[in-house]
Formats: C-alpha cells, structure tokens, sequence
C-alpha cells in the first residue's frame, strides 16, 4: 500500500471502466463486432466506443478484421489469457494424462481447477463424438453445481465433516470407482479428483460423456491414467503448485459449499 | 460501491485515453511477468508514479483481473481474465488460423505455402496456398502423407517430439527411405533435428530431393510445445534460392512466431508413436 494511502480508496476512472466493458462485450460475443453494434448492445454513443476501440487496439487488446471494419479480441488479449491458465503447472502436467484418457474413452477429457467458489476448466483434449453443448476452456462453474467440483468436494470431505445422504454417495462412488458423477447431468460426466503431494486437492480431472456401461468398460484403466498423473505430480511438486489455496487456506469455503450439497437424490450410485 | 471519477484525458487527435492505456499497459506488464508483482515493482517496471501504478492495480483489481497474492503484499492475475475467454480464443480453429498465415506468407513471398500435420507416422498436407507463378512444383498436394524422416515439414514436425519418441519412430519405421531412393544414415536425421531445434526451421536436403524443388518449414506448436504440424513455403529451387530464403526469413520468422502465440492456445493430438 503506498504510504499515506491506507485508508483512502481510489476513485476509479470511469472512462478507463467503460473500455473494459466494450473488451468484455467483444469477449462475450460468438461474432466480431462493428462500432455501431459494440455501441447498441452497451447503449453508449458510437463515438465512445470508437474510441474505447482505438484505445484497445493500440494496446493490441482488440484488432480490426482484414475484411471487415469489425473488431474481435486480439493477441495481447490471447496472451493474457495464455499466461492467465499457465499459472497453473498441473495444465501442463496433465495434457499427456488428459491425451491419454480421451484415446481410451474416445471422449472429451477435461481438466478442472478450483478457485474460490467456482472450478474453472483449463484444459480440454477433444474426443471423437461431437459434444453437444460442451463448455469450452475458461468456462466456470459454482464448486457445489458440477460434477468436478463434486470430485473435489468429496475428496477433500475430512473424518469429522458434516454429511448427507448425497455426500455419503458421493464418498461411495469415490472410494469403489475413483470417479464420481452425478445422475441428473446431461450429457454424463465422470470426474475424478487428482489428489497432490499435499493431499489438499483442488484439480479433477473430467471425462465428457458416454453411456454408464461405456464407463464400467474403461474405468479401470482410465483410474490407472490418473494414478499415473499423481505419481508425476508427487515427483515433481511444483507442477501440484495451487496459486488460489490461499483464498481458501482453512478449507471453509470448501466446507460451506458442501454444505450446500443438496441432500437426497441426486449423485448416481455404484449400482446405475 | 467504489468511488468512480469521470476524466477527460484523451488523445485529441487520436481519441485514445492516455490513462485506459496505462492500465492496460500495467495489465501486460502482469502477463509478461511469470511472478506476482507489487504495486511499486510495477511502477519501476513501466516507469511510471507510483500513484498511477496503484490506480491502475485498484481499478483490475476492482474487475478481479488481478487479485493480492498470497503474501498479501503483491498482485497476480485472477479470475477476471476469464471474461476474455470466448470459443473463438481457447477454442481456436487451427486450420483458419493457419490459412491466414499462410495468405500472408504466400502474398510476401510469391511461392506456395502448405500446413501439414502429424498422422501416426507420417505427416499429411492438409491445406495450402499457391504460389504467384504457377508451376507443377507450385502445386499444393492436398493429402500427400510423407514419413516423418522424409522431407522439410515433416522433418519440422518429428523435431517436436522427444529423443525417447523419436528413437520409438526410428525403431518402428526402419531404414530411412527418401524420395530419390536413397536412405538417410540415422546420425544424419538426427543431425538434422539438432539444427531444426537449434534454427527454428528446416530446409530441403538437395541429395534427397528429385524434382527441382526446394522448402523451407516452421514447426507449429502447442503450449508444451507438441507439434501441431509445420508451414511450409516451397517453390522450385532455381526461384527459391539460398539468397532469396535468407532475404524471406526474418519476416515469415515472425509472421510464424504470430502464428505460434496462437497455436500455442490449442493443445496438440500428436500421438507418441507407443
């Protein structure tokens, strides 16, 4: 904090706040966006977004097509994001792995991390069927509402923690499969936690759909595939390196979001 | 509710705001750098006041691009950025992102260019642009699969691969037929991967080229630096000449470094050969 500035907060430059929303506007769209349409959809004039455009692009946050006057996110915009998912090691320590599981499975895999309340995919190898509403890199869910983050709930679910029938199932499934999944998610998904050298785990990886029975096929093989992942992670642990564990450094946000695991029906059980 | 003041401080002739620039510009400065970094290791990094630096810090901070670390004392990125994070920047289409690429290496440098990509052991030419002058060598050959050992992008694309995967190649495929007829020793093939790592690319061998043409090509990588395939640039060799590479290179080198801050978003299907 600088001296003299402890208590004061700073006042933050709307202009400068304006110019993120039109990044985040290009970002959200599935399409590159012209002046008049970034300026629609933020109601602001076109003249305020031309010139939040020109400033993006000077810092090459945002280009112009070749073909067109429209703009999408350019490469400084990548790198962050580039340089965003590389603070985490285990992305790298798991694309052989994630490799690996999806020529077995022949579905997509996924690597899932927590941070906070949300797990965040940071990784995805594509298998051979199509996947109808996948959820590409970055995409974020709450812990509690996905099956990855059901993974890293149960595997971090202490002796003395509170729990229902859901969390009990979950544990079950974990301890007879390795992999957990949840009854009511379409397509299937079955995650299975990666457990560090340190034991608190807050990666699992995920195997994108595939019928029940497919799962029993592979699931063997595939829990060797992660335990072989662990093994990599426990002779290198600065690849297990966790740079969010502090925002949850006692495990209470985790605890609270078990919580909030609904009890009851829900979580598949080892005889679906 | 932070406190929020409007500001006038833009570029008259340009409309660019001076002050957006330096948090974007401090924002780069967090990409850049691998480490968390304070509030006054920023400012000395961008040579800026201190009070700009931590404005611009508390105004990503306010959006959660960066967040204090876990010494409390510096800032990183954070969960913001993945605001940014679209189909069209994690889930890239190699292919048309290549294309581009290889439109403007084919406009800067008048000769065709090919991407090919790995196949088991082999590399398949998937796409390509041809040359100004047509010529039979200027001809794209959409799906020629060659054997990794046999030729300029396949060449470029076995160099990716670890010595321990290589040596898996080498055991599998045999003696290292070319397309003249003639084989290359091992000792050869491996001198050639030691200068492809070295040089960034990989040139035509004359000896074992039979029909007037000469290539040079780029390894296209992932962020582990797997190979996705290789962009090729080919033309007949009495046109492109050792002069004319060595006058092309600097710029498709970068027009190719482009192209890999890219790829390396996508992760590559490169097998291992086991």
């Amino acid at each position: 904090m600088i001296a003299g500035t402890r208590n004061v907060r700073p006042q933050l430059n709307v202009s400068s706040l304006g110019v993120f929303s039109v990044l985040s506007t290009l970002a959200r769209s599935d399409q590159s966006l012209g002046v008049l349409e970034l300026a629609r959809r933020l109601e602001i004039p076109p003249s305020t977004a031309y010139r939040a455009l020109a400033t993006l692009e000077k810092c090459d946050f945002v280009t112009q097509e070749d073909s067109s006057s429209k703009y999408c996110l350019g490469n400084a915009a990548r790198r962050t994001i580039a340089a965003f998912f590389n603070m985490f090691p285990i992305r790298s320590a798991s694309m052989i792995y994630l490799r690996r599981l999806a020529l077995l499975t022949g579905q997509t895999t996924a690597l899932w991390v927590r941070i906070g309340p949300r797990m965040v995919k940071i990784a995805t190898i594509e298998g051979n069927p199509e996947i109808i509403g996948r959820r590409p890199i970055g995409q974020w869910s709450p812990v509690d509402q996905c099956v990855p983050g059901l993974a890293v709930i149960a595997a971090n679910l202490g002796l003395g923690a509170k729990r229902n029938e859901r969390l009990n199932n979950l544990l079950v499934l974990l301890k007879t499969t390795g992999f957990v999944w949840d009854a009511s998610s379409d397509p299937n998904e079955y995650s299975a936690p990666v457990v560090p050298p340190q034991r608190r785990v807050f990666a699992s990886v995920a195997i994108e759909g595939g019928t029940r029975s497919a799962f029993y096929s592979y699931k063997t093989e595939a829990r060797k595939i992660i335990e072989s992942l662990e093994q990599n992670l426990a002779s290198s642990p600065q690849a297990a390196y966790d740079p969010f564990a502090h925002l949850d450094e006692n495990g209470t946000v985790l605890m609270r979001l078990a919580g909030r695991v609904p009890g009851g029906a829900g979580v598949g059980t080892v005889a679906e | 509710m932070p406190e929020t003041r409007a500001t006038d401080d833009r570029d008259s002739t340009t409309g660019v705001n001076s002050s957006t620039l330096s948090v974007l510009s401090v924002l780069n400065c967090f990409t850049m750098n691998n480490t968390p970094l304070s509030v006054a290791e920023v400012s000395n990094a961008l040579g800026i006041t201190r009070n700009m630096a931590f404005r611009a810090v508390a105004l990503l901070a306010s959006l959660n691009y960066v967040i204090r670390d876990a010494s409390g004392r510096r800032y990183q990125l954070s969960y913001g950025i993945l605001d940014l994070c679209n189909d069209r920047t994690t889930g890239l289409d190699l292919r048309r992102v290549c294309a581009t690429y290889m439109r403007r290496i084919q406009a800067y440098t008048g000769e065709t260019a090919t991407f090919s990509i790995p196949v088991g052991t082999t590399s398949v030419v998937i796409d390509g642009i041809e040359g100004n002058v047509g010529t039979r060598l200027g001809r794209v050959a959409w799906g020629r699969a060659l054997p990794l050992h046999g030729g300029s992008a396949p060449r470029a694309i076995l160099s990716c691969f670890t010595d321990d995967e290589i040596e898996t190649y080498l055991s599998k495929t045999g003696p290292l037929k070319q397309r003249t007829g003639k084989t290359m020793p091992t000792k050869r093939l491996w001198r050639e991967i030691g200068k492809i790592r070295k040089m960034g690319y990989s040139l035509s061998i004359p000896e074992y080229v039979d029909d007037g043409s000469q290539h040079i090509s780029f390894p296209i990588k992932d962020m582990v630096d797997r190979p996705h395939g290789a962009i090729a640039v080919s033309g007949p060799a009495d046109r492109l000449t050792m002069e004319k590479i060595e006058a092309i290179l600097p710029h498709v080198q970068q027009l190719i470094a482009e192209l890999n801050e890219q790829s390396h978003m996508i992760p590559s299907f490169a097998d291992s050969f086991a």
